[in-house]
Formats: C-alpha cells, sequence, structure tokens
C-alpha cells in the first residue's frame, strides 16, 4: 500500500459526509459530444444530454460514502416535452386570435397570457421536483413526493402577489412557506422530511440585506435635498456605482446564506442535514466564468473576423455584388450563420454549465453534511414509484428548474 | 473471484459490504452475493437476469430483473469492475442492446421531426389557405382597419401616413381607382381594395389584409412611366385578393411553434426562435410574391398594358444600393433573379398594347405628391 492509497482511504468519505467528485472538465467532455450531436438530430438530442448530465450530477455526488443514482430516461424527457408542446398549441391560437384585436385587447391578452404562464410555471416547477425525486436512487431507495401541485402553483402565485404588493418584505414568508410545503411533502423510501426552520431562517439574512439598501437609499435621498450643492453632486454620481456593487455583493451573500440555513433546516427521522455555503466561492465561480467567457468571445471574434475577411475577398473579385445579394446569401451562408449562432449559445450553456451549475452544486455539496446519518440506515422503501412524465415536460416547456 | 461490492436489497437502506461470486449451482449461472460482515450469503441473482445501471467510468452498478427495483451492487474499485465484466459477459450486449435502442429512438424521433418539418414547410401554404378560406372577408376587412391604424402609428411616427392627395375626385385618384377596379373585376374577385398614394421616404408599396394597399411618394419619384405603377399596383392587389396577409399571419403562429419544439423554448421568445421562425417565414413569402406577380402579369394581359414594366423597376431598385437596402429591409419583396427571369420569361409581348393610365392620368399622378413632371422617354 502506498502512501497516496493510504490519503486515500483516510479521505474518502466518513460518516455522513456529502461528496461530489466530478469536475467541469469532466462535464465539458461530456456536454461538448452532445452539443455536436444536436446538430444532425435537429435539437433531439438534448434529451439525452440532460440525462446524461443528471447521471453525472447524481452519480459522482456521494451520501455518507454511497452515491446517488439517477433512473430517468431520455426518452421520458422527449414524450414528456411532447405533451407539454400540446398545451401550447391552444396558446398559440390564442396568439393568432389576439393579433387580429385591437391594441387595448392584444396589450390585455398578452399579460393575461403571461400570468397564467406564470401560474402554469409554479405548477411545471412542482412536478418537475417530482419527476427528479421520484428518479433518485440512493441505498437501493428511491426519494417520493407528494403533496398537490396545484396547491404549490395558487401557494407561489398568491404570494407573489404579496412580495410585490409589500415591495419584497413579504419574500422571506414566501419563500419559507413554499420550502416547507415541499420539503414536509418529501420522502426518502418511507421517511418523511421535516423543514424546521420559519420565515426567520430566510428573513435574518433577507431583512439584513433590505435595511442596508433602504439605509442607503435614505442616506442619498438627504445627501441630494439637504446637503451642500458639491456634496450631494459626489452622492448622486457615486449611487449607481454603489448600488450595482452592492447588489452584486448582497446578490452572491444571499445565494449562499438563504440556500444554508433553509437546507440546514431539514431533517429526515433523527438525521440532520447542514450546509454551508460560502459567498466568496460563488463569486470566484462568477469571475471564472467571466474570465472564460472574454476568451470564448475572443475565439468567436477571431473566427468571424477570419469568416468576413474570407468573404469580403470572395465579394470583391465578382463584379455585380452588393447589398441586395448580399441579403440574399445562398443556403450555405445561412447554414454557416445558424451553426454559428449555434456555437456561441452552445458555448454560454457549456461555461454557465462547467463553472456555475456544477461550482454551486460543487460548493453545496463540500459544505453540507449530515448528523446522525447512521439513523438513514433504518429506513425501510416506500410504496411510491417513479411519477408521470408529464411535470417535467412542462417544466422543460416553460423553461424552469435547474439541473 | 472475489469481488468487492457494495449491496443494496432494495427494501432497506441499510448498505451492506458484499463479496460477489460466480456460482455453478444452475445451468446459467448464479451470482452468490455473501454478506462479509455476518459472513452469509444475503441473495443469489441469476446471471441472465443481471441488468446495468448507469453507465458511468467510474462505477458499475448492476441490478436483477427478479430482485427488488431498487436492489444493487455497486463496485467501484477499477480491477473488480473489470473482473465482473469478464464475469457476466452478457453485461456488454445488455449494454449494446441498451445503446442499439436508444440509438434506434433518436433516430426515428430524428426522422419523425424532419417529416414534420417538411410537411410543414411544404404543406403550411396549402394548410394555411384552407383555414384563411374559412375567414369570412368581413372579418378580414375588420381586422384590416385595425391593422392599417397600427401600421399608420408605426410608420407614420405616432400620427397616420399622410395621403398624397386627399381630394378624392382628382384626377390621379379617380384614375387609379379605376384601374383598381378594372384589375379587381378581371380577377373576379370582390374585395374592396383602397390604393393610397402617401407621403414617406421609403421606396416601398405594401398590402395589409382587408384592401388597403400603400404607395409611398419616394417609390413613385422612382417610378418612370405608366406601367410601371400599374404592375406595381396589380402586383400588390394581387397580395389582397389572394389573402397573402392573413395566411402569413397563420402560418408564422405555426412556426413558432415549429421553432419552439426544435429549439425546447416554448415561449418562443429566444433570438434563435425568431430568426429561425423569420427564415422559414421568408420562403412562404418567397411564394406570395410569385404569385402575386403571376396575378400582375395576368391583369396586365387583359387589361392590355406592358407587364414588362415591372422588371424595370425592380431592376433600377436593384441597382440603387441605397433604396434597395432600405426596401430589403422593410418590404416584403425580395428581390431576386429567379423572380425576375419567370416574370420576363411569361411576358407575352402583344403588338397592340397600351399604356395603363393616359398621358394626362400619369401626369396627375406622377405629381401628386408634389413632384414635378418630367415625362421619361419610352423605348
Amino acid at each position: 500500500m502506498t502512501i497516496s492509497d493510504l490519503n486515500m482511504t483516510q479521505e474518502s468519505p466518513q460518516s455522513g459526509e456529502v461528496n461530489f467528485s466530478g469536475s467541469g472538465w469532466k462535464m465539458a467532455g461530456l456536454l461538448i459530444p452532445g452539443y455536436l450531436l444536436m446538430i444532425p438530430t435537429l435539437g433531439l438530442y438534448r434529451f439525452w444530454q440532460v440525462t446524461q448530465k443528471r447521471q453525472f450530477y447524481w452519480s459522482r455526488t456521494s451520501i455518507d460514502g454511497d452515491s446517488l443514482e439517477y433512473t430517468g430516461s431520455a426518452t421520458q424527457l422527449l414524450f414528456g416535452f411532447m405533451l407539454a408542446i400540446l398545451l401550447f398549441v391552444p396558446i398559440a391560437g390564442l396568439y393568432l386570435w389576439l393579433s387580429t384585436q385591437d391594441q387595448n385587447s392584444i396589450i390585455a391578452g398578452y399579460a393575461f397570457i403571461a400570468v397564467g404562464l406564470y401560474f402554469l410555471a409554479g405548477y411545471a416547477e412542482y412536478r418537475a421536483r417530482r419527476f427528479r425525486f421520484t428518479r433518485t436512487l440512493w441505498r437501493g431507495l428511491r426519494f417520493a413526493q407528494t403533496g398537490n401541485a396545484w396547491n404549490f402553483a395558487l401557494r407561489r402565485f398568491f404570494w407573489s402577489i404579496l412580495v410585490l404588493g409589500t415591495a419584497g418584505l413579504a419574500y422571506p414568508f414566501m419563500r419559507a412557506n413554499l420550502f416547507k410545503y415541499a420539503w414536509n411533502n418529501t420522502y426518502f423510501g418511507d421517511r418523511k422530511f421535516e423543514f424546521t426552520g420559519s420565515w426567520k431562517t430566510v428573513g435574518v439574512p433577507f431583512f439584513k440585506v433590505y435595511a442596508f439598501f433602504v439605509a442607503i437609499s435614505i442616506l442619498f435621498f438627504i445627501a441630494a435635498f439637504q446637503v451642500s450643492q458639491t456634496v450631494s453632486s459626489i452622492g448622486i454620481a457615486f449611487a449607481p456605482i454603489m448600488i450595482l456593487l452592492g447588489f452584486l455583493v448582497s446578490s452572491f451573500y444571499l445565494r449562499a446564506r438563504i440556500p444554508s440555513r433553509l437546507y440546514s433546516e431539514l431533517q429526515i427521522g433523527d438525521a440532520r442535514l447542514s450546509v454551508r455555503v460560502k459567498a466568496r466561492s460563488l463569486i470566484w465561480h462568477v469571475v471564472l466564468y467571466a474570465i472564460w467567457l472574454l476568451i470564448a468571445l475572443i475565439g468567436v471574434g477571431i473566427v468571424v473576423a477570419i469568416f468576413l475577411s474570407a468573404a469580403q475577398q470572395s465579394f470583391a473579385s465578382f463584379e455585380a455584388a452588393n447589398l441586395a445579394q448580399f441579403g440574399q446569401l445562398g443556403g450555405w451562408q445561412i447554414a454557416l450563420a445558424i451553426l454559428g449562432y449555434l456555437a456561441v449559445i452552445a458555448t454560454f450553456g457549456l461555461l454557465a454549465e462547467t463553472l456555475i451549475a456544477l461550482g454551486y452544486w460543487q460548493a453545496v455539496a463540500r459544505d453540507a453534511r449530515i448528523e446522525n446519518a447512521q439513523d438513514l440506515r433504518t429506513v425501510r422503501g416506500g410504496d411510491g414509484d417513479e411519477s408521470p412524465i408529464a411535470g417535467e415536460g412542462l417544466a422543460d416547456a416553460l423553461n424552469v428548474g435547474a439541473y | 473471484m472475489d469481488i468487492q461490492a457494495r449491496y443494496f436489497d432494495g427494501d432497506s437502506a441499510l448498505p451492506v459490504q458484499a463479496t460477489i461470486s460466480l456460482d455453478n449451482r444452475s445451468h446459467s449461472g448464479l451470482l452468490a452475493i455473501t454478506d462479509v460482515g455476518r459472513g452469509r450469503e444475503v441473495a443469489h441473482w441469476p446471471i441472465a437476469q443481471v441488468q446495468q445501471f448507469s453507465f458511468q467510468k467510474h462505477e458499475l452498478r448492476v441490478g436483477c430483473e427478479t430482485a427488488k427495483p431498487g436492489a444493487r451492487l455497486v463496485i467501484t474499485e477499477q480491477e473488480d469492475i473489470r473482473n465482473f465484466l469478464n464475469a457476466v459477459p452478457e453485461l456488454n450486449a445488455h449494454r449494446r442492446r441498451h445503446n442499439g435502442k436508444q440509438f434506434q429512438t433518436i433516430a426515428v424521433a430524428t426522422a419523425a421531426l424532419s417529416c414534420v418539418i417538411a410537411a410543414y414547410i411544404f404543406g403550411v401554404p396549402l394548410f394555411a389557405r384552407q383555414i384563411v378560406s374559412a375567414i369570412p372577408i368581413e372579418a378580414e376587412v375588420a381586422f384590416g382597419k385595425r391593422v392599417v391604424t397600427q401600421v399608420e402609428n408605426a410608420l407614420g411616427g405616432g400620427g397616420p401616413l399622410q395621403d398624397c392627395d386627399t381630394n378624392s375626385r382628382s384626377v390621379a385618384n379617380l384614375a387609379i381607382e379605376r384601374f383598381s377596379q378594372d384589375v379587381l373585376e378581371q380577377s373576379g374577385s370582390s374585395f374592396p381594395v383602397t390604393v393610397s398614394v402617401v407621403q414617406s421616404e421609403i421606396p416601398n408599396a405594401f398590402a395589409l389584409p382587408g384592401g388597403q394597399v400603400y404607395y409611398f411618394s419616394a417609390l413613385l419619384e422612382l417610378t418612370n412611366s405608366p406601367d410601371e405603377f400599374a404592375s406595381v399596383l396589380a402586383h400588390e392587389i394581387g397580395h389582397v385578393v389572394n389573402r397573402h396577409g392573413m395566411e402569413q399571419l397563420v402560418s408564422s403562429s405555426g412556426t413558432g411553434l415549429l421553432v419552439s419544439f426544435i429549439l425546447g423554448d416554448a415561449t418562443g421568445l429566444s433570438a434563435g426562435a425568431i430568426v429561425g421562425a423569420a427564415l422559414i417565414d421568408t420562403r412562404f413569402s418567397r411564394d406570395a410574391e410569385l404569385e402575386a406577380d403571376a396575378f400582375s402579369l395576368l391583369a396586365s394581359q387583359s387589361i392590355n398594358y406592358d407587364a414588362a414594366a415591372l422588371p424595370n423597376l425592380l431592376d433600377r431598385l436593384g441597382g440603387d444600393d441605397e433604396a434597395m437596402a432600405a426596401f430589403a429591409l422593410l418590404s416584403t419583396h425580395p428581390m431576386n433573379d429567379e423572380r425576375r427571369e419567370r416574370l420576363q420569361h411569361d411576358i407575352e409581348h402583344s403588338a397592340s398594347i397600351l399604356p395603363a393610365f393616359s398621358q394626362d392620368e400619369w401626369r396627375a399622378i406622377k405629381t401628386m405628391c408634389g413632384a414635378s413632371f418630367a415625362p421619361s422617354k419610352q423605348k
């Protein structure tokens, strides 16, 4: 046994540890072939890519020494999406009918549809969560989710109105309430999760940030109207920078603190989750993302410049070339433009996935552990089965839900 | 051959540290799973029923068709994985079958989607026509009135577009009306067409659903002969009679749905969805242009003026880069050689053709937007 073997044994997760062994490079190695395969499959490969991605995340996340398993299949996603598209056929009809109405009706109609879709997004989110949980296996047992997706959608909808009406003050209540509803309806095998927190779990970090912004606003208000001309002009000049900086820092702070506090209030039997995500690791992911994005954009810029100069040369040798002909580029130029567009979209997606999404998952896993994990050994199998496919497809169509 | 594995029976969450050994008690072979801690066999799986889950390199997960659905053996050491795959060669066949099935599904789905796209691109113009023919003309006219308000607000900078000649009994307006009625009559259509010559710096002419046709003053300035003017007008009336505006409306909402499906964004708000839909719709509008050209040609033969004038105007517009840029961006008229050739090819030169408007009428039309009149020399 070598020293590195010894180290590995010592580092191997001990009781209650959560571990994520995936890396951005491995994820990129999985995503890039997927993006390429989307071209011959007219985009349909995305369902397989998402499935592989989930298998990657699940299988490389181990809890108390045993990894998760994602048991869903790509065909389920494909059929779920096809079902969801059926819903959009009448909506397309509605758009068509609306476009023949007068201007005010169009605005009212679009607003109505937007509100309807927002409501539906809540339903889809809950069903999609159920889809994923019932397809997650740990130690031979699957997770389950009860509760009613319409109930969840209604809560989310009316809480959202309240949050708007109270200028955001109701947000901690909404977040905690929805979190509680979802997790108090979640099972591992036959054992139920329980959320032991309250609105304060979200409220403590949230109101700190809220108070900070209120204080800043008041200060600038005073500076603008009460103090001398020079001071107020300096204040007004710095206000946008300060507010932007404040928003940036506080968004990382909230993104780290709120989930950490919420998940740390989860309990299942005697086992208890504890999560401490650090804001600075999230900032680091975004900095990395920005650097890579810059590199990628420079690369794209060079390719485009080469293409344009080549195109210019071929046009220069072509007498009758004018804007009209340029506007009527042939099939291959359009194909090239589409490919270029897709490549840029894929690059954005790739970087966002490997740096931001994976980084977040990594940060959560690294700083999470389960206390009294041995209690989980007494869980027995529940009687739940995999949930129907429709919810996930709807969430997919509405672009809600991550991972 | 003893292989180390984690065993889960699918019934309780208790992990079992196990060794797997091959047992030849039955013909097809069994996997004997032994609990290391308790030193006794906890399960035996017939090799033929062993299934592989999760195709990852760093761990091999297998289950058994006859065991609980969640029952798993998880092998993580590379050497153990190799040994296991050697002991259970059926897994390779199983994996091949699984991959083959996935490939088949992707192939079938892609083929189906290709068929849908092809059926869409070739079928929607027909389908849209069917839908539009079910819409009563009165409904289109009512809709057209709302579109007119919207378009005039958008193009006229908030207010309605300014008519060049507000007197509906003027020589120019009467001549235009007479010509429009002649064109409509020969086509047998009862569509109420209104032609407005309006002030605009954009060289353009277009038709809206419901029968409103616009001819912009900048295009009128570029128009050199009464027959050019007549050809463009007949072309636009062709759009009205064929109800292209409504067809476009129907087909573009279908396009949105299709592109949404391909891109997986049903809200249709991404740049890709918008550009993709525009690309497909361009095809439909090109078909519509050719149809309107054919209508214009038919009108010229029936009324007996020179339809070769339209290609002349197209050529002149095509030669003028600046005008062309604005034209190409704003109009629904994609200029192309194919279209020009087709027009020139179809024109039968008859000896007895007369201009569509008399010299006095044409002078009145040409000057209705305030331009001076310099009669151009005809070939």
